[in-house]
């Protein structure tokens, strides 16, 4: 792995006003904002996969949707090969569009319901002139044996295709543009149990072969954990902690990484656990609380934690954002007795 | 290593899968025979009606039916039937003019302010209140009071309004195709706005249109036919529907086919293309969701 | 509060499905969604029916309390305290739904009636289920929506469904089953559209009810993680019929239908980061499209040729294990790769 970053953001941040009806805004109420991201600094190298890992809501399908370009950023910026997305315009821009791809979680949607899926391929293959003429159809054989479908797939529709099925056609029209990023926003989590081994199976070797960088967002931790090299733990719009994927899930170091792995369902019978990892639920993003945005829930925070915003710092092999990470690691963090939650 | 998922079998080709479906539909069949066999009576008239409907026969006034002349003979001793079958021509051109430039300008307009929304959608959406404020039919007969009577004032003046109809079912179907993924990942292929909205947004869009285009078309024949009756539209003695309603609409008392006979020929034509509006909207549903 | 801790192996089953099918469509060329099920509850036990889309669950939920009538068809005995549901009239079953067996969904907003306060609807179904006067049923009901782990729960009686996150309107849903007091509760996919800490939460809080109140829930679900973390016997169902069923954690560390296994192996456990997952091949049948024999034989590793025309008949072993499987995986001694 090159330690020269290939996709960088930093400072990310992104706000979604809602509407307000026209007497609150002739009455002068202030415009209320989601703030979905709130200064996400991330790198990821070439080859490498950085898995992303959040509950819902915390702005990591923000930041999928933000690095493919379909959002824009309120503040921050998003740098690839060093270059500002912000300053791409025309060609360059289709060309960073090429190069950095989005693959959707719901293959139902994602797929145009009227295109066979051979229109969509020559489509993305001619739009950017990868190929012309007979090359064309040669590329898309290709393609077919690429993500293993059978070659009859050229003349039908979506419908005619299984979820695990419809996938593959998303993976491959993604990588009929030849990217060098591809962004995979829950890949499997709308596909059966026994048909997600296949789709990332296909994911890994694909990757391998063509030397692609991969943002793997998904909140099934198992999944992130076998794929990833790094991990990011995000919570509120932030990053809480980052690190190596092995060092983040055995020995996370911010209470919520903590809490998230706990919770997580695995396959280990557990007798006896009649209280739950974590208490409360997630603030709602529009009232994003000051200092740390995982005090509220958190069962070490002190005083601190609800005036200042940790920093991302170093902790054992990754970075993690609270005052407490070394006392929590060292078990000399005192625990808050349990209190009623905020309605 | 992933294993090859096993082959669905190959599906009959497409265009022959529509056309088996739309057979097994009575409504279709019903809807298709009738606007086939109205479209052919619009184009022959001249090969079909037995008899020239301008031609006066003062030996036969104000016929009742009878085998000579089935749908009887008006005040001038002209052939109903005749008169009707030539109205097929005159109505059905206004059933496709008055509405064919209206569903094209509001395709357009309703697909470009859908995608893009902003300023360009808040004007629209006041225009959009502006003209549905008034009554359809009193809006018209405003324009074609300034334009004057005659059939292509007619067209310019639906069309005029009715565009507006299109225009707002567009934008609606488009926007809602456009919070799809699949129009977020024509963006993400860096596809141009014209290739997302002309090639992805529309061929999703467009089947409510053509449905509620059928249906309109009825429409534009019952409003064309209405402004016909009241002086507005065709000229006699021109053959139309409005205008043959309007002339036996003195002796509906004594001869009543000369009102009732292009009553029910406005009555079939608007059925046929009702029933075949129905039947496409549920042929043209993409399957698979 | 009720307090029934009793030995679970000496408490007699309360429900007792023998033979269930469910079809539909037309009698003589019928879509079986539900194939020759059986399976039994004791008191207090929580009971894990896992599948994927399509083999028939959720359809075995919904036959329990009569759901699917009149469309699908039910068969075979489904034997709730020595009465059959499945013979029953609507009528009957009435008095038993929402009464001795509840149900709650995977999405709260639909089984919710958006235009009510939560308080109301709790009281209503106090009202229909139980004898208490209207100053006991609001004690009540804030009693219960404390219960189900609702903060501030009596200033939010008179909150409507859509002022709740969606892990708050679950809990809603179960303090609404809750009510009538039931002996059995059906948890279709509950937890499925909440997140995993969220999920946590409500799995402890069925787990905590269960014990509690001696009631018995069946939990529908794709997760065999859910399974584990709170479920104390599992059934797998695949193509609308039986795998395998036993003790949760037996199932888990000796799973013995290839299904099961393959099911469990393509779960990343163990093994090294990157590598290839251990895949089963092709996909699910459908409704339609299931085949003679084994309905897992076009997709199993272990398919002999018997699996392809013959379907396997279930069997019950040694430790309350059931098995339908022509050539299974080694007993739980031997390494299963």
């Amino acid at each position: 792995m090159s330690a020269e970053p290939i996709l960088s953001v930093s400072g990310l941040s992104v706000r979604f006003s809602k509407p307000r009806p026209l007497a609150h805004q002739l009455l002068g109420h202030p415009r209320q904002e989601v703030r979905a991201l709130n200064g996400i600094d991330l790198a990821v190298a070439r080859g490498e996969t950085l898995g992303i890992v959040g509950e819902s809501g915390c702005g990591k399908s923000t930041l999928a949707r933000c690095l493919a370009g379909l959002v824009t950023p309120t503040e921050g910026e998003i740098r690839f090969r060093g270059e500002r997305l912000a300053d791409l315009r025309g060609k360059d821009r289709r060309a960073y569009n090429r190069r950095v791809q989005l693959i959707f979680q719901d293959p139902y949607s994602s797929l145009n319901p009227r295109m066979t899926v051979g229109d969509m391929l020559s489509e993305a293959l001619t739009v950017h002139r990868m190929r012309s003429g007979s090359g064309v159809d040669e590329r898309i054989g290709e393609l077919f044996e690429l993500v293993r479908l059978p070659q009859d797939a050229r003349d039908k529709y979506p419908h005619e295709f299984s979820g695990g099925q419809r996938q593959r056609i998303a993976i491959a029209r993604a990588l009929a543009v030849e990217p060098e990023c591809l962004i995979a926003d829950e890949l499997v989590s709308a596909l059966d149990v026994s048909v997600q081994a296949q789709v990332v199976n296909l994911m890994l070797d694909l990757q391998d072969r063509l030397g692609l960088t991969v943002l793997f967002v998904a909140h099934d931790l198992r999944l992130v954990r076998h794929v990833s090299h790094r991990v990011a733990v995000i919570y509120l719009g932030s990053v809480v902690e980052i690190g190596p994927s092995e060092t983040v899930f055995s020995a996370p170091r911010h209470p919520y990484s903590q809490a998230l792995l706990a919770a997580a369902p695995t396959l280990e019978v557990k007798e006896g656990r009649k209280t739950p990892a974590l208490s409360g639920e997630l603030p709602s993003p529009l009232a994003i609380p000051p200092g740390c945005p995982f005090h509220i829930r958190c069962p070490y925070a002190a005083e601190r934690c609800r005036r200042e915003k940790p920093a991302l710092l170093p902790h054992g092999g990754g970075l993690a954002a609270c005052h407490f990470a070394e006392e929590i690691a060292a078990g000399t963090q005192p625990v808050r007795k349990a209190e009623p939650q905020p309605a | 290593m992933t294993t090859l998922d096993r082959i669905a079998p190959a599906r009959p080709n497409r265009l022959s899968g529509f056309a088996a479906r739309a057979l097994k539909r009575p409504a279709f069949l019903a809807g298709f025979a009738i606007l086939g066999a109205s479209l052919l009576l619009a184009l022959f008239p001249a090969a079909i009606a037995p008899y020239d409907p301008l031609a006066f026969d003062m030996t036969a006034i104000q016929q009742g039916p009878s085998l000579a002349h089935p749908f009887g003979t008006d005040g001038f001793g002209r052939d109903v039937l005749s008169r009707v079958i030539w109205a097929y021509r005159v109505d059905m051109q206004m059933a496709f003019f008055a509405t064919v430039f209206a569903m094209l300008i509001g395709l357009t307009t309703g697909a470009l302010v859908g995608f893009y929304g902003g300023i360009a959608d808040a004007i629209f959406g006041r225009v959009v209140d502006a003209v549905i404020t008034f009554p359809f039919l009193v809006l018209v007969i405003a324009i074609v009071a300034v334009l004057g009577p005659g059939l292509v004032n007619m067209y310019v003046a639906i069309t005029a309004v009715n565009w507006v109809y299109y225009a707002r079912l567009t934008r609606a179907e488009i926007m809602a195709q456009k919070a799809q993924d699949y129009a977020a990942a024509a963006r993400v292929l860096g596809y141009s706005d014209a290739r997302i909205i002309f090639r992805h947004l529309l061929p999703n869009a467009i089947s409510p249109v053509i449905v509620y285009w059928m249906t309109d078309m009825a429409l534009a024949i019952l409003l064309g036919s209405s402004l016909g009756y009241l002086g507005l539209g065709a000229q006699p003695p021109a053959a139309e529907w409005g205008v043959l309603i309007a002339e036996g609409r003195n002796f509906i008392m004594t001869a009543w086919w000369i009102s009732l006979m292009p009553g029910i020929a406005i009555v079939v034509t608007g059925l046929g293309f009702s029933l075949l509006g129905d039947s496409l909207a549920d042929l043209l549903r993409p399957k698979g969701r | 509060m009720l307090d029934r801790h009793i030995d679970a192996a000496a408490r007699p089953a309360v429900l007792e499905i023998r033979n269930l099918t469910t079809s539909f469509g037309p009698q003589e060329r019928p879509l079986v969604a539900v194939d020759g099920l059986s399976l039994s509850l004791k008191a207090g036990e929580i009971h894990g029916l896992v599948g994927e889309s399509g083999s028939g669950k959720s359809i075995t939920l919904r036959s329990i309390l009569g759901l699917i009538q009149p469309r699908g068809r039910v068969g075979g005995e489904i034997l709730w305290k020595g009465r059959n549901l499945a013979a029953l009239s609507e009528r009957e079953l009435g008095a038993i739904r929402g009464k001795e067996i509840a149900m709650i969904f995977q999405e709260p907003m639909t089984s919710l009636n958006p235009l009510l306060p939560v308080g109301l609807q709790i009281t209503e179904n106090l009202a229909a289920h139980t004898g208490l006067a209207r100053a006991e049923r609001e004690r009540e009901a804030v009693a219960l929506l404390d219960r189900v782990g609702i903060p501030g729960a009596r200033a939010r009686l008179a909150d409507f469904p859509h002022e709740f996150s969606g892990g708050m309107r679950q809990r809603v849903m179960i303090a609404i089953a809750l009510a009538s007091r039931p002996q059995l509760l059906l948890a279709d996919e509950p937890t499925t559209a909440l997140d995993v800490t969220i999920q946590d939460q409500i799995l402890r809080l069925l787990q905590s009810l269960a014990a509690e109140f001696g009631m018995s829930v069946i939990l529908v679900t794709h997760d065999m993680g859910v399974v584990a973390a709170c479920c104390d016997r599992v059934s797998v169902m695949y193509g609308g019929r039986l795998c395998e069923s036993g003790p949760t954690a037996d199932v888990i560390a000796a799973p013995r239908h290839p299904y099961t296994r393959g099911l469990l192996h393509s779960i990343p456990r163990g093994v090294a980061p990157r590598t290839p997952l251990y895949s089963i091949p092709g996909v699910p049948p459908g409704l339609g499209e299931r085949p003679p024999g084994c309905a897992f034989a076009p997709r199993c590793p272990n398919a002999l040729d018997v699996c392809r025309d013959e379907k396997p008949v279930p069997s019950v072993s040694a430790g309350g294990r059931g098995l339908a499987c022509h050539n299974p995986e080694p007993g739980p001694t031997e390494e299963t790769r």
